[in-house]
């Protein structure tokens, strides 16, 4: 059985933590506090649907830098900001690095619930598509490497003679293989083909 | 006017033409004064001078020529290289029948400077004068004259002959004035006739050198003088004085440094000056010293500059040098400081210093509550208790929504809210006791476009009051340089006091001028004038802290705002406005041009 989404508060302020979680705990959302970025990190992220509501200022690593560290840990978890005193620079910032919301303290109860609501949508779509990814990459990695081959060259827009060519091999020799390929891969359409690849080629959508 | 000197030398011409000048020689035969010249002709060629001989009566030029070669045989070898002229006074003087004196004079000094170029020892002239008709005679006299003018720039000797038959009396009077010497064949010998001239010349330089040595002893004495109260100077100077010689070893130590740095003058001597410094100025000395002898170049400014320096019981202190070298007779180099104990000064420099802080301060915690930074700066602080309250309250108001708030729940939620409060208001507590102390920022500003946002700023009290503003702003002011939001804080200052000042005022308009321009010292000006009810009795203490005349006042805002303008260069008075109200006006010194 699943657990239910959980929401991660960061903040180096203890009465803001549990104020937030307590609200957070009336519309029946779970939530796990700490009291700096550095103990979120030293645990290891749960299998769970989840989000971040973290203070931008925090002692050590900035929420900021906070946010630059999980992205380049490969953490992709939706983020909503607080700020004491919020200026605008610093929330442009914030967001084109893709923070879901960035709310000023004190904040309207109703303003972070949405917020937090949003994020959690956003994670799980992201869960979703990771899922996604890694069962394609399964499929992909069940071809053989010149099987890989020419469906890379498929997907580059060569026709079936053209790929013979530039492999050495007759233009049976690739139907075959392309057959083989799109089978093991179990889409049988060119277009879902090209989707499939382009989506093992590029990350997901960043905070997302 | 003359005086006779016997002189017993024969051979006196040669004597006298050897001291060179200019001199007249009276004969009486045709023997002496052929005698004379050739003497006078052979001394001057064995002295390697250059000789022109004008001949006249009574002699003609061979037998002048003869007589010489008499005396000097080689006389055909001295012609032969130019050495010595001969030739008649009508060729010389009289070229064309008449005397003109300019050309003979050019003719002369032309010779001169060319026999002078090609190497002569000197020049000789002689002549006889028997030519000189009546009519010549001023001219000649001119002539003879004009010799004395130029005879000190050239090695020249002139001997005039003059035949005392054919001279009158005026002209002998003539001849001695005009000559600086007179000879005259007396009872068959020589007589040097000086003349009044010469003796007054003497009489002038004994004069003058007498009154040379009474100068001379009347500067020693003043000297002596001076010496001694330098002496005194030295000795009773509050300062310490020490000198020291080339190799930095001190010389001379005055009793006040004893007084300064604890030494006895004596146990000084000898010792190196930078004993008298602290370890880290040592080597900088040292090596300052050694590259100012060997370059010239000055490490540290010679008048007044600030130092450390250290006593005998090892406490270092700061002191304010001034320096000087001199090069004594024999050529030693010494070199004397004056260093006087600045401890005292230093303690009343930081004690203003402070005092001008607190002052600063002030004025920047009135800033603060005038701009709203203050609510800025206390934002964040507070509202993370903000937050905390605000949280638990919406929360336990959604269960409650719901009926599903439980007490524990709520009592908890409540300990929180009311520690959050008592925290706020610590935080505000502790920021009021701290507010930033950022010294103010200068800038050069266009005081009108200040004046412009206070007014603006300003802009609700005035419409409120109903005040009419009448601006009086003259364009391409110089910048002054000030940190703004002070410069706005002196102006909204000075035109909240002119707003209150007219807050009672129902029976004239309430009018307000702000004006600026440039004073008669380039310094720019700017009043800020109300009709309101003036300034009463007290315009003296206006400007003090804490004196007010409002219910509500501190009575700092002139303080503030003076201390602000006058950090800035400027100042800030008052005075009474015709026929109503109050003035206030300040100057702020403009920008200098310099980039900087």
């Amino acid at each position: 059985m699943t657990e239910g989404p959980r929401v991660f508060i960061i903040d180096d302020d203890p009465s803001v933590r549990s104020a937030v979680a307590f609200l957070l705990s009336t519309v029946g959302l779970q939530a796990e506090t700490f009291d700096s970025a550095d103990s979120f990190l030293r645990k290891s992220p749960p299998d769970v649907t989840s989000c971040l509501v973290l203070d931008v200022r925090l002692p050590g690593l900035s929420g900021l830098d906070f946010q630059r560290e999980l992205a380049a840990r490969n953490i992709r978890m939706p983020i909503v900001f607080l700020t004491g005193h919020g200026d605008i620079p610093m929330s442009v910032r914030a967001m084109k690095a893709g923070a879901v919301e960035f709310l000023t303290k004190p904040f309207r109860d109703q303003d972070l619930l949405d917020a937090v609501r949003v994020a959690l949508d956003r994670g799980r779509a992201s869960r979703e598509q990771e899922k996604e990814i890694a069962d394609l990459q399964r499929r992909f990695d069940s071809l053989t490497s010149r099987e890989q081959e020419v469906v890379s060259m498929v997907v580059a827009g060569m026709l079936n003679k053209q790929i013979a060519a530039e492999l050495g091999t007759v233009e049976g020799t690739v139907k075959a293989q392309r057959a083989r390929a799109m089978e093991k891969l179990q889409t049988d359409s060119l277009a879902e083909l090209i989707t499939m690849i382009q989506k093992l080629k590029r990350p997901p959508e960043r905070g997302t | 006017m003359a005086t006779e000197v016997v002189k017993p030398s024969v051979d006196i011409i040669g004597d006298m033409a050897a001291r060179g000048g200019h001199f007249c020689l009276f004969y009486e035969t045709k023997e002496d004064l052929r005698d004379a010249v050739t003497s006078y002709c052979k001394s001057g060629l064995e002295s390697d001078e250059f000789c022109l001989w004008v001949v006249a009566e009574p002699l003609t030029v061979d037998e002048a020529t003869a007589a010489l070669k008499e005396v000097v045989p080689d006389l055909d070898d001295y012609v032969a290289i130019s050495r010595i002229e001969i030739v008649s006074a009508g060729d010389f003087f009289l070229p064309r029948g008449t005397f003109d004196r300019k050309r003979v004079t050019d003719v002369m000094l032309a010779k001169l400077t060319g026999v002078l170029r090609k190497g002569c020892a000197g020049v000789r002239l002689t002549g006889a004068t028997s030519w000189v008709t009546k009519p010549d005679w001023l001219p000649f006299c001119e002539l003879e004259e004009g010799i004395n003018e130029v005879i000190g720039n050239f090695r020249l000797t002139v001997l005039c002959a003059y035949s005392l038959a054919s001279c009158g009396a005026y002209e002998i009077l003539d001849a001695v004035r005009t000559h600086q010497f007179a000879l005259a064949r007396r009872h068959g010998s020589w007589v040097v006739i000086e003349t009044a001239e010469i003796r007054r010349a003497k009489a002038e330089i004994k004069r003058l050198n007498e009154e040379l040595e009474q100068r001379v002893v009347e500067r020693t004495n003043e000297q002596m003088k001076a010496e001694q109260g330098y002496r005194v100077m030295f000795e009773t100077a509050h300062d310490a004085v020490v000198s020291m010689d080339e190799s930095g070893a001190i010389l001379l130590a005055n009793s006040a440094a004893m007084g300064v740095f604890g030494y006895e003058p004596a146990e000084l001597i000898g010792k190196p000056l930078t004993v008298l410094m602290p370890e880290f100025l040592r080597k900088l000395h040292d090596d300052g010293f050694r590259r100012y002898l060997a370059t010239g170049q000055r490490h540290l400014n010679w008048q007044g500059s600030e130092l450390t320096a250290l006593r005998k019981n090892g406490q270092e202190f700061p002191v304010e040098i001034s320096f000087g070298e001199e090069v004594t007779a024999d050529g030693h180099r010494i070199f004397t400081g004056f260093i006087r104990d600045i401890s005292e000064r230093r303690q009343t420099e930081k004690l203003r210093a402070s005092l001008h802080a607190t002052q600063a301060e002030l004025a920047r915690v009135s800033r603060l509550t005038t701009m709203g930074e203050l609510a800025a700066s206390i934002a964040h602080e507070v509202n993370q208790p903000l937050t905390g309250i605000t949280s638990n309250g919406n929360a336990c108001l959604r269960l409650l929504a719901n009926q599903n708030l439980a007490p524990e729940v709520l009592r908890r939620a409540l300990e929180e809210i009311v520690a959050d409060g008592t925290r706020a208001s610590a935080v505000l507590a502790r920021i009021r006791a701290s507010i930033n102390k950022t010294p103010p920022e200068k800038q050069a500003l266009d005081i009108n476009e200040v004046i412009q946002e206070v007014l603006e700023l300003a802009g609700h009290e005035l419409r409120k009051n109903h005040i009419l503003v009448e601006c009086q702003l003259t364009k391409t002011l110089p910048l002054v340089p000030a940190d703004r939001v002070q410069l706005q804080q002196v102006l909204l200052n000075l035109i909240i006091n002119g707003i209150e000042a007219m807050a009672e005022v129902t029976e004239r308009p309430r009018e307000l001028w702000m004006q600026s321009q440039l004073d008669e010292s380039g310094q720019v000006l700017i009043a800020v004038r109300d009709s309101g009810v003036g300034l009463g009795s007290e315009t003296d203490r206006l400007f003090t802290p804490f004196f007010t005349t409002k219910a509500n006042g501190m009575g700092m805002g002139l303080s503030i705002s003076r201390s602000i303008l006058e950090d800035s260069g400027g100042r800030l008075w008052a005075a009474p406005n015709s026929p109503h109200g109050a003035g206030f006006s300040f100057t702020l010194p403009a920008v200098s041009e310099s980039p900087s």
